[in-house]
C-alpha cells in the first residue's frame, strides 16, 4: 500500500496540472498504468515467497509452520492482506480509468484481480509435486482470470455472471490453499501419485554429470539454474497457449502495412493479428517478472552486504557480473528462438487479399506463400529492428532486477522500479494522439530530459566510485566510450532504417539513448559489486 | 622463524556508524595451527573474519591473507581458503550432488574421492534437496564443501552452531586436528569454549573489537592461575594489583583469577599484608569468564 500511495503522491500533480487540458482524461489513465507494475510486485509479495518457483512443493514460507496458530490463520491473513492491499490499488486503479473515461465498473477490476491473486497463491502455495507445474498453471490461471473477464460479451449475459465466476473462483482458490497450506505443514509435500516414494526416489542411482570445466562455467550454470531457464520456459507456454485458438479461427484481418502497389493488402488470421502483438510483448514484459532481480530476503535483511555464499567463491567481481549477463542473454535467446520456432507454423495458416478492405475470392493460400509479395527489403529491415527491440527489451528487462541487487544500496533497489514506472508511463504516453498533438514539438526535449536525467545519474555514481577507489579512470573512460560507441552504432542503424520517416529518426535517436543506458549501468554493476562485496 | 605467517593482520580498525567493530587489531596467524578465536556474541569476531575473506574492506590498518590482499585478489585468497559460515546460508533449491558440483567448479585440487569420503561419514544424502536438511545436515553440506579441495586454510565461523555434538566433538575435532597435522592452518571462531581448547594451539579472545589475549593455550593456561589471598586484616574492597581480575570474597580471604608471573603476585600481596594460601589451574571457560566478564562488571 505504501508503494501505491507513493504512486498517487506522485501521479497526482500531473492529473491536476493537466486537468484543464484536453488530455486529462487519457492522462489519468495511462498513469495507473504504473500501478500495474505495483501490482505485479503485490503479486509476487503475497504469492510465490522467495522459494523456487520450478520446485514441486509448496512455496509457503516453511518458518511459519512453527508458529503457535491454526492452519487457517496461516492461510486467511495472508490472503487477507494480499486482498487488502491489490484490492485498494485495483480501486483506485478503476476509478482512475473511470475519471478517464472508461466505463466500466472498478469492483468489477477488483474482484478480476483478487481471483487472479487467490488463484496464484493457490497454485504456488499447494504441493502438488510435479516441477515446473506452478509455471504452467499460473499462466493457464491468468488466461482462466483474463477469459473469464469477457464471459458477458461471449455468452450475451449481464455482468454478475462475471462476477458470480470470479467469485467461484475466489472461494476455490481459498479453499485449495487452505488444504495445500495443510498439507505442507504437515509434511504431505508430495502426492503418492505424483512421485515415487522419496526414499525410493533418492536411493535411484543417478548418473554423474561432468565436472564444470571452470569457475565461469559453474557460476554460469549455477544462474541458469536458479533464473535463466523460467524464461523460455514461460515463452513455451505463453505462445502454446496463443496458439490454441487457431482451431477455431475462421477470420482474416488484414494488416495495411503490407500493401502492395496496386492497392492489395495481405491479410492473416484475425487471431494472430490481434493477440499476436499481445504475446510477444507479454514475452519481454516476461523477463522483467523472471529477471535476476533482488530477492525480498535480500531486500529485507540489515546486512546490506553481498550474499556470503558468493561472496566467497574465489572469482573476480567482473565474473560474477557477466555470469549473470551471459545467462540473461542466453535465456533471452532461448525465449526468442523457441518463439520463432513456434511462429514458423503460422507460415503455413491460410491468409488472404484484400483490396478496398474487401476480401478477394480464391487468393487465399499459405502466408508463406503470399508474404513475398507485400514485404519489401525496407519493411523486412523494420520488422526485423521491431523484433531486435522486443529482444533487447527483453534482456534489459531481465538484467534491470541485478543491478539494483548487485549495488547493495537500498536507494537504488527502491528507486529502480519506481522510476522505471515513470519512464515506461512516459513511453505509453506518447503514442497518443492527443499526446503526440499536445506535445509533439517538445517530444525531442521529453526524451532528452529522460537522457539527461539518466546521464546525471551515471555521473553522480560513476563520481563516487572514482572518489571511493574502486572505479579507476580508466574503466570509467572504457564505460564512457563504449556507451558512446553503443549510441552511435545504433542511432546510425536506426536513422538508416527510417530514413525515408523524416520524423522518426531524431525520436528514435533519443529513444535509443535510453535504451543503451543499461548497457552502461551493467558494466557501472562491476564497481557497484565490488562496493558490496568488499564493503 | 621467518615463515611468512597465513594471515597477518595489522593494525585493523572497523567502524559501522558509531559503533566501533574492530579497534586496531593486530593478529598474526603461523601456518599449521588450529587458531581459536573467542568472543561474546558481537565481540568482532565475524568482523575480524570477513576482513580475512575480503567480505569487507580495511577501514584502516592492512589485512594480508598468504601475503596478498584479500580485498584486491579475492580470486587468489579465496581458492586457498575453505570457508563456512555460522549462517550455513546455501541454496535452498539444491541438491546436495548439486552442491558438490557447483563448489568443485571453483577449485582445480577439488579431490572427489575424499569429498565422497566427508559425505559418507557426514551421512549426507547426495540425492537431497537442501532445502529439506536440517540446519545441521546443511552445515555438514557446507563442511564438506569447504574442506574437499584441501586447502590451505580453513575458516570455520561459529560451526558449532549448526552441528550436533557427536559431529562436533568426533569428526569435527578429528578432522581440525588432521588440517593442521597435514601443515594447513585452521581459524576456528566459537564462544562454545571446551571445543575451542580441546582443538586449538592458540586462542585470540576478542572483546568489544579488540584482542585482549593471544597466546598458546598452553601458555595462557599456564599464566593463568585462581589465587585465594589472605589478608591480616578484613578489607572491604578488593585490592587494586596488576593481572588480577574478578575478585570475590569478603573480610580477610579473597579469590582471584591472575594472569602474570606468580613472583609478582606474592610480592605485591605481602606489600598489601597478604598471603596466597591456594592456587589452582584454570579451564579456558574460567579464564574467559575472568577477562570478559571482568570488563562487563566495570
Amino acid at each position: 500500500m505504501t508503494i501505491v500511495i507513493a504512486y498517487w503522491l506522485v501521479s497526482v500533480p500531473f492529473m491536476v496540472l493537466a486537468k484543464q487540458s484536453v488530455t486529462y482524461g487519457f492522462l489519468a489513465g495511462i498513469l495507473s498504468i504504473g500501478l500495474m507494475f505495483c501490482g505485479f510486485y503485490l503479486l509476487t509479495v503475497f504469492v510465490h515467497s522467495d522459494s523456487d518457483v520450478a520446485i514441486p512443493g509448496s512455496t509457503y514460507p516453511t518458518h511459519y509452520f512453527t508458529l503457535p496458530v491454526k492452519t487457517s490463520a496461516l492461510v486467511l491473513w495472508p490472503v487477507a492482506l494480499g486482498c487488502l492491499c491489490l484490492g485498494g490499488m485495483s480501486l483506485l486503479m478503476g476509478l482512475a480509468f473511470r475519471a478517464s473515461g472508461f466505463d466500466f465498473s472498478p469492483v468489477d477490476v477488483t474482484l478480476g484481480i483478487l481471483a487472479m491473486l487467490t488463484s496464484l497463491q493457490a497454485i504456488f502455495w499447494f504441493p502438488v509435486g510435479i516441477s515446473y507445474s506452478k509455471l504452467i498453471l499460473s499462466v493457464l490461471a491468468v488466461a482462466v482470470v483474463a477469459t473469464s473477464t469477457f464471459v458477458p460479451e461471449i455468452l450475451r449475459t449481464g455482468p454478475q455472471v462475471r462476477e458470480g465466476l470470479f467469485g467461484i473462483i475466489f472461494l476455490a482458490s481459498v479453499s485449495l490453499t487452505w488444504v495445500g497450506v495443510g498439507r505442507a505443514r504437515a509434511g504431505r509435500s508430495y502426492f503418492n501419485w505424483a512421485r515415487p516414494d522419496v526414499a525410493t526416489r533418492d536411493k535411484a542411482p543417478r548418473r554423474a554429470l561432468p565436472p564444470f570445466g571452470s569457475p565461469d562455467r559453474a557460476q554460469a550454470w549455477y544462474e541458469w539454474r536458479q533464473h535463466g531457464r523460467i524464461l523460455p520456459i514461460m515463452a513455451m507456454v505463453m505462445v502454446g497457449l496463443f496458439l490454441i485458438p487457431y482451431y477455431w479461427n475462421d477470420t482474416l484481418s488484414p494488416i495495411y502495412q503490407l500493401s502492395d502497389a496496386n492497392g492489395r493488402v495481405l491479410s492473416v488470421p484475425s487471431f494472430v493479428m490481434v493477440y499476436g502483438p499481445v504475446v510477444l510483448v507479454m514475452i519481454a514484459v516476461s523477463g522483467w517478472a523472471v529477471g535476476c532481480g533482488a530477492k525480498r530476503t535480500d531486500l529485507k535483511r540489515g546486512d546490506k552486504g553481498f550474499h556470503l555464499f558468493f561472496g566467497v567463491r574465489p572469482m573476480r567481481d567482473e565474473a560474477l557480473v557477466w555470469a549473470k549477463i551471459k545467462v540473461a542473454t542466453l535465456s533471452t535467446l532461448k525465449a526468442w528462438g523457441l518463439v520463432a520456432l513456434c511462429f514458423l507454423p503460422l507460415l503455413l495458416a491460410k491468409g488472404g487479399i484484400y483490396v478496398n478492405t474487401q476480401p478477394i475470392d480464391g487468393f487465399t493460400a499459405p502466408l508463406y506463400k503470399l508474404l513475398p509479395a507485400f514485404v519489401s527489403g525496407p519493411m523486412a529491415l523494420r520488422a526485423a529492428f521491431a523484433i531486435g527491440v522486443l529482444v533487447f527489451l527483453t534482456w534489459r528487462s531481465y538484467v534491470l532486477g541485478f543491478w539494483a541487487e548487485l549495488s547493495g544500496s537500498l536507494f537504488w533497489r527502491y528507486f529502480q522500479p519506481a522510476w522505471s514506472c515513470i519512464v515506461y508511463v512516459v513511453l505509453a504516453t506518447l503514442p497518443h494522439e492527443a499526446v503526440t498533438w499536445l506535445l509533439f514539438d517538445r517530444i525531442t526535449w521529453i526524451f532528452g530530459g529522460l537522457v539527461v536525467v539518466k546521464l546525471a545519474f551515471a555521473v553522480v555514481l560513476g563520481v563516487r566510485l572514482l572518489r571511493s577507489g574502486l572505479l579507476s579512470g580508466w574503466s570509467a573512460a572504457n564505460i564512457g566510450l563504449g556507451y558512446v560507441a553503443g549510441a552511435s552504432v545504433l542511432s546510425l542503424a536506426v536513422s538508416y532504417i527510417f530514413r525515408d520517416v523524416p520524423e522518426t529518426p531524431h525520436l528514435f535517436l533519443t529513444f535509443l539513448c535510453c535504451f543503451v543506458m543499461p548497457v552502461g549501468r551493467i558494466l557501472l554493476a562491476i564497481p557497484m559489486l565490488a562496493r558490496t562485496r568488499h564493503r | 622463524m621467518n615463515e611468512q605467517p597465513v594471515i597477518d593482520i595489522q593494525n585493523l580498525s572497523r567502524r559501522f556508524g558509531s559503533k566501533l567493530a574492530l579497534d586496531d587489531v593486530s593478529l598474526e596467524i603461523p601456518s599449521g595451527i588450529v587458531m581459536g578465536l573467542v568472543g561474546e556474541n558481537g565481540a568482532g569476531k565475524t568482523t575480524l573474519i570477513k576482513h580475512i575473506l575480503g567480505l569487507l574492506n580495511a577501514q584502516s590498518g592492512s589485512v594480508r591473507v598468504f601475503g596478498r590482499d584479500p580485498v584486491r585478489e579475492p580470486e587468489n585468497v579465496l581458492a586457498k581458503i575453505g570457508y563456512l559460515s555460522e549462517e550455513g546460508d546455501v541454496p535452498s533449491w539444491m541438491k546436495v550432488r548439486e552442491l558438490l558440483r557447483y563448489a568443485a567448479g571453483f577449485y582445480p585440487t577439488w579431490d572427489e574421492t575424499y569429498a565422497q569420503h566427508l559425505v559418507k561419514s557426514f551421512g549426507l544424502d547426495l540425492n537431497a534437496q537442501l532445502s529439506k536438511l536440517s540446519k545441521g545436515q546443511r552445515s555438514r553440506a557446507g563442511l564438506v564443501t569447504a574442506m574437499a579441495y584441501h586447502p590451505p586454510l580453513l575458516v570455520l565461523d561459529e560451526p558449532s552452531s549448526g552441528l550436533d555434538p557427536i559431529v562436533r566433538r568426533d569428526i569435527l575435532g578429528a578432522i581440525i586436528r588432521t588440517i593442521a597435522d597435514e601443515g594447513r592452518t585452521v581459524l576456528f571462531s566459537s564462544h562454545l569454549l571446551g571445543e575451542v581448547e580441546r582443538v586449538s594451539d592458540r586462542i585470540a579472545i576478542v572483546k568489544s573489537g579488540k584482542i585482549l589475549l593471544t597466546d598458546s593455550l598452553d601458555n595462557i593456561k599456564e599464566r593463568h592461575l585462581r589465587m585465594i589471598v589472605l589478608f591480616d586484616e578484613p578489607r572491604e574492597t578488593p585490592p587494586v594489583i596488576e593481572g588480577c581480575m574478578a575478585w570475590q570474597g569478603s573480610g580477610r580471604e579473597w579469590s582471584t583469577v591472575y594472569y602474570g608471573e606468580l613472583p609478582l603476585l606474592e610480592a605485591y600481596a605481602a606489600v598489601l599484608g597478604g598471603q596466597i594460601v591456594q592456587r589452582n589451574s584454570l579451564s579456558l571457560d574460567d579464564i574467559f569468564i575472568a577477562h570478559v566478564g571482568a570488563g562487563r562488571a566495570s
